[in-house]
């Protein structure tokens, strides 16, 4: 039993501030297996492979890989021991040859010079080993998707990998590229080497898995064998039976207005499909899928960073077509974007100037900006929103993610803007100031605004929103309105991609 | 709410001002004829002209970018003024013609560099490089690379004239385009965009900051300002000279730098960048009245950026590491 596993991950715990990411967790993997990693958004699947790369260190519990205990010394170490993580971004230098990337770390020499011979020869060997059509000589940035993640697979082997990583491989990959990954991961199989695979797709799991491992809320649930599992109870456990009542009653109930004020019309974009629905006045719409199913990319839409390919919106009955942000702004509609620090903040600038950004020229007096006016907005917002910082001349790079999301917030309150857009606006925050974004949307619903909310956390959806519409792989799945809320049915959808056939209740 | 500066943040602050005074105190010793009134109006005139084209580099670093063309630019427009006043035989009609077409054409250059960049996303240094090669050429096109020599009239007081026989009028340009360009960046929506699209572009961008128009309108207004510089220069030296303003560029961007500009944007301000000038000009002139051979000079300027940046960066590590 002791040797029939190459990695033991043993009772694994891990902390974050205000969360546990993973409690107690068991992975066992067999040699030579494909052994699937699945479980929602925040179930603990990357926490717990970024354990194991050697990315993040773990609170508690032991890792054992090839019968030897790993201690932490980062991620060059795990490498060395034999473990290769292939991550969504792939890590290639694009202007390099598939050669040079494969051998990058560890160049055959010969006199002290590199043998570019055998660097080229043994690519081509090894590619063809694997049965994979690819020049060795060919650069990087004229290769496809598909043949990149190859690249990578064989960077891992040519690195001595015993066990290889792969998060999402499929989720780039068109139907053709993703035959050719299983093929490959059926020949690497036959070597003896052992493959994680992590997908949001089921239907793949049955196709290239052996065994299964599910988390839920960081914690494991189970462990089977494919055979022994279906579609069905796969996503039983996934979603398991955890929130049920108690989780609506504290929110008032206040009647969302008939007035129809934004509506999509088979919007599509690069990345979505034929949305539509309708925002009411006083509404919260929830938006639920997993990553990368579109959700960010409808709020773009919306607000003029990318434009439709096709399809309408409408303001308030009127069609719109909005070619940059300010359009947006212009017409009422304010977006939270999902990466604070990147997007939402200009980090080395103060509070006040980034809370004012949008309203500027509020401010202005016969063309000059009236500070005293501006400082006195700013310090409003701060003592409303209760803005944890010494003054508004803080920089808010110093803040934290949760005062940060406040100004973000206090930013489009003092445009006044009636649609607001927040993508993923708890991310990262701890419970107190969750708590606290929650009610101040609850507060502008009041006040007659509408929020579109894009989050990966469906308790914090189900909590706020008024409805909720699924989305998945740029496909709108089903639309829930709140008396119909049901966790069960709602997950099932995002992750299967279609409704379940029981009725909801 | 005004918290008490602790040495460091008093340092950081006012490291250029400590600097100034430092290098005042040395020189004054070194020459007796260095802390008198005529040497300080004899510096504020040489430093008028490249001051001038500190400000536009400060405006385009502040976004982020750099612009290599202001020495050309600079040339070009001077040409262009020379050319046209000289036809006119140094009539008020002449100068007035001359200052707009010089500053037309900048102004047309400067829009041209910042569309490259902003609408077809070459990079900053390289549409910059470009375009200080083609103003380059043009200015020593405009007469075969000939000085257009003797230029007369009520045009020479522009450049060359001196109030009260003391004060050169291109250092009071100098000082009120300060104030002013200080004022716009305090006091305009557009002077606070700079500094937004500067610290982080996207978020700009999502905050409704048009930055595209943002970045076409700085890199026109930089060539606006060296463009009226090369008008001064033409002026101050009664000459046409295609080959003027060589090298200037780097000097503004040295400028900028010491007076607390970042290079990748966001940080910056007109009067820390006319400390910088009135610094690397203290230089020149201190070792003009002590007599060492220019050499010394520019090895001063290269250890004076090192110690200017180093100073800035040391006290903001302290600050960070006490966190």
């Amino acid at each position: 039993m002791q040797n029939d596993n190459i990695l033991e991950m043993i009772k694994i715990d891990k902390v974050f501030p205000g969360v546990k990411a993973l409690d107690q967790v068991d992975f066992m993997v067999k040699r030579g297996e494909v052994h699937c990693l699945i479980g929602a958004n925040g179930a603990g699947k990357s926490t717990l492979m970024k354990i194991l790369s050697g990315a993040y260190k773990e609170d508690g519990g032991k890792i054992i890989f090839d019968g030897k205990q790993l201690s932490w010394h980062g991620t060059e170490a795990r490498r060395k021991e034999g473990i290769s993580v292939i991550y969504q971004e792939l890590s290639l230098f694009s202007e390099l040859t598939v050669g040079e990337n494969v051998y990058i770390n560890h160049y055959p020499k010969k006199g002290g010079k590199i043998d570019w011979k055998k660097v080229y020869e043994d690519t081509q060997k090894l590619a063809d080993s694997l049965n994979i059509r690819i020049n060795a000589k060919a650069r990087i940035a004229d290769l496809n998707i598909g043949q990149r993640q190859l690249t990578e697979i064989m960077k891992a082997i040519a690195c001595n990998a015993k066990l290889i990583v792969m998060d999402e491989p499929s989720s780039t990959l068109s139907k053709n590229e993703f035959q050719i990954l299983v093929q490959v991961i059926q020949d690497l199989k036959a070597k003896g080497i052992t493959i994680i695979y992590i997908s949001h797709h089921l239907e793949e799991l049955f196709l290239v898995g052996d065994r299964i491992t599910v988390l839920r809320d960081g914690r494991f649930v189970t462990c089977k064998g494919t055979h022994e599992l279906d579609e069905n109870t796969l996503v039983e456990y996934m979603t398991g039976v955890t929130m049920s009542q108690g989780q609506q009653e504290e929110r008032k109930l206040h009647k969302v207005s008939d007035e129809v004020v934004l509506e999509l019309k088979d919007l599509c974009n690069h990345k979505v499909n034929h949305v539509s629905f309708q925002l009411h006045k006083g509404e919260v719409l929830g938006l639920y899928g997993l990553v990368g199913s579109g959700r960010t990319e409808i709020l773009q839409s919306i607000f003029g960073v990318v434009p439709p390919s096709s399809g309408e919106i409408y303001l308030h009955g009127k069609p719109v077509t909005f070619k940059c942000t300010k359009d947006a702004i212009q017409n009422g509609i304010g977006l939270a974007p999902e990466s604070r620090k990147t997007q939402g903040l200009v980090l080395p600038l103060p509070v006040w100037e980034n809370m004012s950004m949008v309203a500027l020229r509020k401010f202005r007096i016969g063309g000059k900006l009236h500070y005293k006016r501006i400082f006195e907005e700013c310090n409003s917002y701060k003592g409303r929103l209760r803005i944890k910082t010494p003054d508004v001349h803080t920089i808010a790079g110093n803040l934290s993610g949760g005062n940060q999301q406040k100004i973000i917030l206090a930013k489009w309150m003092m445009k006044d803007c009636d649609i607001l857009l927040l993508d993923e606006p708890t991310q990262g925050i701890d419970v107190a100031a969750k708590a606290e974004i929650y009610k101040l949307i609850g507060e502008m619903t009041q006040m007659g605004k509408s929020v579109i909310v894009v989050s990966s956390e469906l308790e914090e959806l189900l909590r706020i929103c008024d409805n909720i519409h699924v989305m998945y792989d740029g496909e709108q799945v089903i639309q829930v309105n709140r008396a119909e809320f049901s966790s069960d049915y709602i997950l099932h959808a995002s992750v299967v991609g279609k409704p379940s056939a029981q009725a909801v209740n | 709410m005004k918290a008490k500066l602790t040495f460091n943040e008093i340092i950081k602050r006012y490291n250029l001002i400590i600097m100034l005074l430092i290098f005042i105190g040395i020189s004054a010793i070194l020459s007796p004829n260095f802390l008198t009134i005529n040497n300080f109006l004899n510096l504020l005139q040489q430093a008028s002209i490249p001051g001038i084209v500190a400000i536009a580099m400060t405006l385009v670093i502040l976004l982020g970018g750099i612009d290599l063309s202001v020495g050309s630019v600079l040339a070009f427009a001077g040409m262009i003024c020379a050319i046209i006043v000289d036809h006119f035989g140094g009539t008020v009609t002449g100068m007035v013609l001359g200052i707009v077409a010089a500053l037309a054409v900048s102004a047309v250059l400067g829009l041209f560099t910042g569309v490259l960049i902003s609408r077809y996303q070459l990079p900053d240094f390289i549409a910059s490089l470009a375009m200080m090669e083609i103003a380059r050429g043009a200015a020593l096109l405009t007469t075969s690379g000939n000085p257009v020599f003797g230029l007369s009239g009520p045009f020479k007081f522009l450049g060359g004239g001196f109030l009260f026989n003391k004060v050169a009028v291109s250092g009071i340009f100098w000082i009120v385009l300060t104030i002013v360009f200080a004022l716009i960046l305090k006091y305009t929506v557009f002077g606070r965009s700079l500094f937004a699209i500067g610290g982080n572009r996207e978020a700009a961008m999502l905050s409704g900051i048009r930055t595209k128009i943002n970045y076409s309108l700085t890199y026109m207004l930089s060539a606006i300002l060296a463009g009226f510089a090369g008008i001064l220069t033409a002026s101050w030296m009664s000459t046409g000279q295609p080959t003027a303003g060589d090298g200037y560029e780097l000097d503004a961007i040295a400028a900028s730098v010491i007076g607390g500009a970042s290079l990748s944007g966001g940080a910056g301000s007109i009067w820390g960048t006319f400390g910088g000038v009135f610094l690397l000009q203290i230089l020149t002139n201190i070792f003009n009245l002590v007599g060492l051979p220019s050499y010394y000079q520019r090895i001063a300027k290269g250890l004076i950026i090192v110690l200017a940046l180093l100073l800035n960066r040391v006290v903001s590590q302290q600050k960070a590491a006490k966190k």
